[in-house]
């Protein structure tokens, strides 16, 4: 069943300081009902510049916005039903907790009764207890109890859309993927449509449907977490996922059975699931779970020097120095080496899993 | 072992510094002190040191503001009227001034520099000429405008100290919290009067004590601008010291003191507490 989008982007482009920084450059993308989709990409890269658009809060240089089908240019803010969760948070310093999240309902109008039920189901939604935190100051509370007050404020309007600019950058690590999956059963439970804007991969693969990596203004590709991960189309695009193992490709030995042996800058042979044409300056890529440590060699690897080994949070990580110049990180839950640094050890590649990429 | 240097604590400069600023304070507070203890004398003149202290002269004050007859040059309605004038003074300068403060802090326009300028200078405005120019103003118009005349005299130098304060205020307010307000539907209007307004409260109340005191105390405008029944206190002061001489008089320039400190203790009490609550 076809379902319509929620929001629709149509070659949005916003420029500033007439034209020479182009913050979002021919942009289009589709948010379906009850889905989050994570933007993500590099500090600058124009996130923040769409979300305002989105919200109102900035005009397009050129291009489409549609909110429930319906073209919103020129509409403001506060027409739109859009709800803009900020990085800062903006919580009314001047207001209670209570006070924050009547703000919207009162600004529709509502009679104050319900108001005071609404605020009360919302607190409750995101573990604010009413009696406890109603009657509280913002200055009072701890960054994690604003965040959830920023998400009552939002949520009890009960808008079309919600976008979340990178709300929880200032939580630690530990909280901010408590709030994360918070976030996700919150969304999923209000069946709510939601923009969620990130520089923090993890963050954008725990809580989204699908997800757009962006990078000086462009969509580098999109996709759900998972499918980018295991086929990221750039090495930009694979790097910011995380830890990636880059090898240049010199030529093309040989093609055959869907396969291609390809050789590297360095001298190194490797046959990688792919045989459609491979460009000039081409690379390998692939991840340090694929990469695979031996103490001797099991026939066919690659000799190098063990450089450093590490183990942190249930994996063990090696950095493996091949002759020639080029340096692999290696990953595995085993502790499959017993070599130590500056000994050698030998490395072979899991090719099913490396992409050849053009840039 | 440091030895104290020349430029340190005990250096000469140190006390030169020092020295001018006992000076200046002795020279600023001499005479208002003078005043407030020739206002407690028990005698008929202005002797001083007085002869002895006393209430006398403050229960005569007294008995011109509240007694029967309407007292000495008419002390109360002079009192009433330099009232009346500074708060609709203060009260023009908040309506004209909280919004234009908010148009010079939040949008760009042409023209809005040489404001910013005008309004940030210290008042070099010569008050003499501004007088001279409103008085012509209202003789060529050939109408009376009563107290409305002073109370714009002193809303043109009154103004520009009031949205100094107001426009410090809502610098001081993160434009995301407008933002944040619109998306949860709030027209431009109500996120003025819903976030704006309370947010600079302290700022706009403490302009407007202000400027109610500049009002309160100002001479050179309203000495062009009195008439016979718009007769504000600081004429009534200068008339008598001119004409009687009477310690009265003395007692009165005495409230007024009081009166002005009392208002910046005000001031600061607002700025204070709204500084500790953010
Ligand atoms: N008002 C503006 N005037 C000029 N340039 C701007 C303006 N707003 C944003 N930019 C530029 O547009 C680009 C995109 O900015 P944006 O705030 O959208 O980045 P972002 O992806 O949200 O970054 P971050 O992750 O740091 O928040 C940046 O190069 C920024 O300098
Ligand atoms: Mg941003």
């Amino acid at each position: 069943m076809e379902q319509n989008p929620v929001l629709e982007i149509r070659n949005l482009s916003r420029t500033f300081a007439h034209g020479a920084v182009r913050a979002v450059d021919h942009i289009d993308l589709d948010v379906l009902p009850g889905e989050i989709m994570s933007i993500l990409g590099p500090s600058g890269c124009g996130k923040t510049t769409i979300m305002r658009i989105i919200a109102g809060l900035d005009s397009p240089t050129s291009g489409e916005v549609r909110i429930l089908g319906k073209d919103v240019a020129g509409k403001p803010p506060h027409k739109r039903n859009v709800g803009l969760v900020f990085q800062s948070l903006a919580i009314f310093p001047h207001m209670s907790v209570k006070q924050n999240v009547a703000f919207g309902l009162r600004m529709k109008g509502l009679a104050s009764n319900l108001i005071e039920t609404k605020v009360a189901k919302a607190l409750e939604l995101v573990q604010l207890s009413p009696e406890r935190f109603a009657g509280r100051r913002p200055s009072e509370l701890s960054g994690g109890q604003l965040q959830r007050v920023a998400l009552a404020r939002t949520l009890v309007t009960e808008p079309a859309l919600v976008l979340f600019d990178e709300p929880m950058a200032a939580l630690d690590r530990r909280l901010r993927d408590y709030m994360a999956v918070e976030l996700r059963a919150i969304q999923k439970q209000l069946g709510i449509a939601a923009v969620y804007v990130t520089h923090d991969q993890e963050t954008a693969s725990m809580m989204s449907d699908r997800v757009i990596i962006m990078s000086a203004g462009k969509i580098l590709q999109a996709g759900t977490p998972e499918e980018i991960y295991e086929a990221p189309n750039s090495r930009f695009v694979s790097d910011f996922l995380g830890d990636t193992n880059t090898l240049r490709i010199a030529r093309v030995l040989d093609q055959a059975d869907g396969t291609s042996l390809v050789q590297t800058d360095a001298g190194l042979a490797i046959r990688v699931a792919n045989c459609s044409d491979i460009a000039e300056g081409a690379f390998v890529i692939f991840r340090p779970e694929q990469t695979i440590v031996h103490s001797a060699d099991p026939g066919g690897a690659f000799e190098g020097r063990v450089v450093s080994s590490q183990f942190r949070s249930g994996l063990h990580r090696w950095q493996i120095a091949l002759p020639g110049g080029n340096t692999l990180i290696a990953q595995s839950t085993e502790n499959r080496l017993a070599s130590s640094a500056g000994e050698t050890a030998w490395v072979t590649i899991d090719s099913g899993k490396a992409r050849i990429v053009s840039q | 072992m440091s030895m104290p240097t020349a430029t340190g604590r005990f250096g000469i400069e140190w006390q030169l510094v020092n020295g001018i600023t006992c000076m200046l304070l002795a020279l600023m507070l001499a005479p208002i002190c003078m005043v407030l203890v020739i206002s407690f004398t028990s005698g008929e003149t202005l002797q001083f040191p007085p002869p002895a202290l006393s209430l006398r002269w403050y229960q005569e004050v007294w008995t011109m503001l509240v007694g029967p007859d309407a007292g000495i040059g008419r002390l109360r309605e002079s009192l009433l009227v330099s009232l009346e004038i500074a708060a609709l003074t203060s009260l023009v300068c908040v309506l004209a001034g909280v919004p234009a403060s908010y148009a010079l802090v939040r949008y760009r326009f042409a023209g809005k520099t040489l404001i910013e300028e005008l309004i940030g200078l210290p008042v070099i405005f010569p008050a003499v000429v501004l007088g001279i120019a409103l008085l012509v103003l209202v003789s060529a118009s050939g109408l009376d405008f009563g107290i409305f005349q002073i109370v714009v005299a002193h809303s043109i130098i009154g103004l520009p100290f009031l949205m100094r304060n107001c426009m410090a205020a809502m610098r001081g307010i993160d434009p995301m919290l407008e933002e944040a307000a619109m998306t949860l539907g709030a027209s431009a209007p109500k996120v003025f009067r819903e976030i704006v307004l309370p947010l600079a409260s302290g700022g706009i109340a403490s302009g407007a004590i202000l400027v109610f005191i500049l009002s309160f105390n100002e001479f050179t405008l309203s000495y062009f601008l009195y008439s016979v029944d718009v007769f504000p206190l600081s004429i009534w002061l200068f008339q008598q010291a001119n004409t009687s001489f009477s310690p009265a008089v003395f007692a009165v320039s005495s409230l007024i003191v009081v009166v002005n400190v009392a208002a910046v203790l005000v001031v600061d009490a607002v700025i204070g507490s709204r500084g500790s609550a953010a």
